[in-house]
């Protein structure tokens, strides 16, 4: 006979390293299934361990059962479409007496619980020490201290999961006794209870009774409270210590230098993300040029067709040549970035920026997304996810659009550095990336326009301690991202560098001839206002699937060979600086790459959204490169 | 006993005791559960450097809040209590 399955619900503040502490858990046993409801959001993942199926649930961070942010009510979905067997708190020991609270809401609301001590390491180096049997006595329910997430921790985290689901763990939940008056309205409430399914009677009914009125929410919140500084009291000793945090602070909030450190940092994250990965890029495009000439001289000769040459050479390995050189830039700048997030400096950021975000009415949390946007467009949208109004949302998920990816970087850059000399190239940049902040303003202004102010947004936010970030865990996420990039390749590159090749090759003839010169010299009056050839409208539109691509189309359409020299070059003798400038105006803000666009719907629900990020990008890349183009004039 | 005002007029550094939570709806709920009940000690940290948000210490964690939300929190001073 197989063991009963058991589901469990993984519950926790936000940042306690509960996401951490699911991959390791799910990554320690054997995953046979992954899947994300769409109606909640909750990320379910099947693991089977001692021949018995154990679902996990990944849950927002939430504070509390209350419906006061976005992951609360996602969380609540979640929960009332079925009780989990085992509710699973994920406790931060930096900060024990306010998870605690949830901890002892949880308690009430399903009378069983496992708690995961998480951050016993962390607690340690800043004086704090707790002891775990005395808190599992106090609390009534099974704890289990996490340091290094090993094997060992891993099997008693099963048992006491499984222990818990069959009810052979002798369990006595904490109960939170309120004052008199308040437990009299909750028995009343209690009476009065039709339904129990989303949790216990006594649960239910202190919600009702919490409702009720704000002085008896005050009396509740307060009550528990209470109980969790008593329990915290009698289970941890800490001796303050100055700690690293403290003093990173000092100079990272400080008055006169945290914004000039900040922006310092920001600096740092783009140069090292082109000085390191430009000498990458550069070996990669080598080593492709030269397996192109190879297979231009030799296959020929071993009897293979011209077009097959031709197709493989100038379609294939050009374009999957152009599309790799990106690799390391994405991989850098996603290692770097991550460094910045997880260590907890983007928090500081958010703090340090509200001031300004807030004049235009937006959250400083904002920035948070906005940054991503800048590794790539996708990571943005799905930042915008920790921002609870509906208006900060829509300005992130169409704001962060604007934000030049590192794809659309890594092609900035190098037609910049082609085309100005190093200190004029880091003018040119700074420029671009002036225009993109000033879009991102320029549709918060917009959005206003559409919805309204509701609920002022607010900007309560942990200041969590920094911490390093496990290498391990930094390489695996910069490695996942690398091969999502690689992944796309086979998806989109392949397909759109075989037909661009197709359609700059036939009908056979001069180049001219091609089906692509026709569309690109058939658009080349509108392109004419901005100074664009047909060439560059071309890559324009090839860069509607993947922004990359933009470049490969120029490696094709511009031929490029070892004796040519390389395409940086080829382009300088071309095109003219302006025109260079123009096309990259219109290139950063034109149209997301396809896949961000179907992000934008996923996200929002609703195509509309898309489209005004389609339809407004286009009209504004087409203003800016008007702009550009007849001011530039005047002046060169 | 000292006077009661609301935090967002308190200065960088001052120690000081929640008296009550003003506010309606979820930014009320918010800060109730992130522990800003009446009784409670805070401490707070510094102003941001363009004077808003401000950094408040509380139940032992480090916490940003905004100058307007801080109006709904009221206190007094808690100095040597």
């Amino acid at each position: 006979m197989t063991p009963r399955p058991v589901s469990v619900a993984i519950i926790g503040n936000p940042n306690v390293g509960k996401s951490t502490f699911f991959n390791a858990l799910t990554g320690a046993a054997q995953v046979i299934g992954n899947w994300c409801g769409k109606t909640t959001e909750a990320c379910t993942t099947d693991t089977l361990y001692a021949d018995r199926k154990v679902s996990f649930t990944d849950l927002p961070g939430i504070y509390g059962f209350g419906h006061s942010s976005h992951e609360e009510i996602t969380t609540d979905k979640y929960l009332h479409s079925g009780e989990p067997d085992v509710p699973l708190v994920v406790v931060d020991a930096l900060n024990l007496e306010r998870n605690l609270y949830l901890v002892l809401e949880v308690l009430e609301r399903y009378r069983r619980a496992v708690v995961v001590l998480n951050k016993m390491d962390a607690a340690t180096e800043h004086g704090i020490v707790i002891d775990h049997v005395k808190l599992a006595q106090l609390l009534g329910v099974p704890v289990i201290p996490m340091v290094a997430i090993g094997k060992p921790a891993v099997s008693d985290l099963y048992q006491m999961i499984f222990a818990v689901a069959d009810g052979t763990y002798a369990m006595r939940p904490y109960r939170v006794e309120y004052p008199v008056q308040i437990e009299a309205a909750v028995a009343q409430a209690e009476h009065s209870l039709q339904d129990s399914r989303a949790g216990s009677r006594r649960w239910l009914a202190v919600e009702a009774t919490e409702q009720q009125d704000d002085d008896a929410q005050v009396e509740i919140v307060s009550t528990r409270y209470a109980a969790a500084g008593q329990i915290t009291a009698q289970c941890m000793v800490h001796h303050p210590t100055e700690s690293l945090t403290d003093k990173i602070d000092y100079w990272a909030l400080h008055r006169w230098f945290g914004i000039p450190l900040m922006i310092v940092v920001f600096a740092l994250l783009f140069f090292l993300t082109f000085s390191v990965s430009r000498p990458l890029s550069e070996g990669i495009g080598d080593v492709f040029s030269i397996l192109g000439d190879l297979t231009r001289e030799y296959l020929p000769g071993w009897g293979v067709p011209a077009v097959m040459v031709s197709l493989l050479a100038d379609g294939l390995i050009n374009g999957i040549g152009a599309t790799l050189g990106f690799l390391p830039q994405i991989a850098i700048f996603f290692l770097v970035y991550s460094l910045i997030q997880d260590s907890g400096y983007i928090v500081r950021v958010a703090f340090l920026m509200d001031r300004v975000m807030s004049a235009i009415g937006l959250n400083g949390k904002i920035f948070i997304p906005l940054v991503a946007g800048y590794s790539c467009n996708i990571d943005g949208i799905l930042a915008s996810r920790i921002l609870t109004s509906r208006y900060d949302r829509m300005v992130a998920v169409l704001g962060s659009t604007f934000a030049p990816c590192s794809a659309r970087l890594g092609v900035m850059v190098f037609m910049v550095s082609a085309f100005f000399p190093s200190f004029k190239a880091t003018l040119v940049m700074l420029g671009l990336l002036a225009i993109s902040v000033s879009l991102m303003t320029l549709t918060a202004f917009l959005v206003r326009f559409f919805v309204p102010p509701e609920e002022t947004s607010s900007f309560m936010t942990e200041v969590p301690v920094y911490h390093l970030p496990q290498p391990k865990n930094l390489l695996v996420g910069t490695g996942r991202r690398t091969m999502g990039f690689l992944h796309r390749i086979r998806n989109v590159i392949l397909y759109s560098s075989v037909i661009i090749w197709f359609l700059s090759t036939f009908p056979a003839g001069s180049f001219e001839e091609s089906y692509i010169a026709r569309i690109g010299q058939t658009l080349e009056p509108f392109g004419a206002i901005i100074g664009l050839n047909w060439q560059l409208i071309v890559a324009l539109i090839m860069g509607i699937p993947a922004k990359e691509s933009a470049l490969t189309t120029l490696g094709v359409i511009y031929h490029t060979t070892s004796e040519s020299g390389n395409l940086g070059q080829v382009l300088a003798a071309s095109i003219s600086p302006l025109t260079a400038f123009t096309f990259l105006v219109v290139y950063m803000t034109y149209i997301p790459c396809l896949a961000t666009v179907i992000t934008i719907y996923q996200e929002m629900r609703n195509w509309s959204m898309a489209v005004i990020s389609v339809y407004g990008s286009v009209m504004l890349s087409l203003l800016l490169g008007i702009a550009a183009y007849q001011i530039g004039r005047l002046f060169l | 006993m000292s006077e009661e005002f609301t935090l967002d007029a308190a200065q960088e550094q001052s120690s000081l005791k929640i008296t009550r939570i003003t506010g309606k709806g979820k930014t009320r709920l918010r800060m109730l559960q992130l522990g800003f009940t009446p009784g409670t000690r805070i401490e707070v940290l510094r102003h941001a450097p363009l004077a808003d948000p401000v950094e408040i210490m509380i139940r032992g964690a480090k916490l940003a809040l905004r100058r307007e939300d801080a109006k709904y929190i009221s206190v007094v001073n808690a100095e040597g209590q």
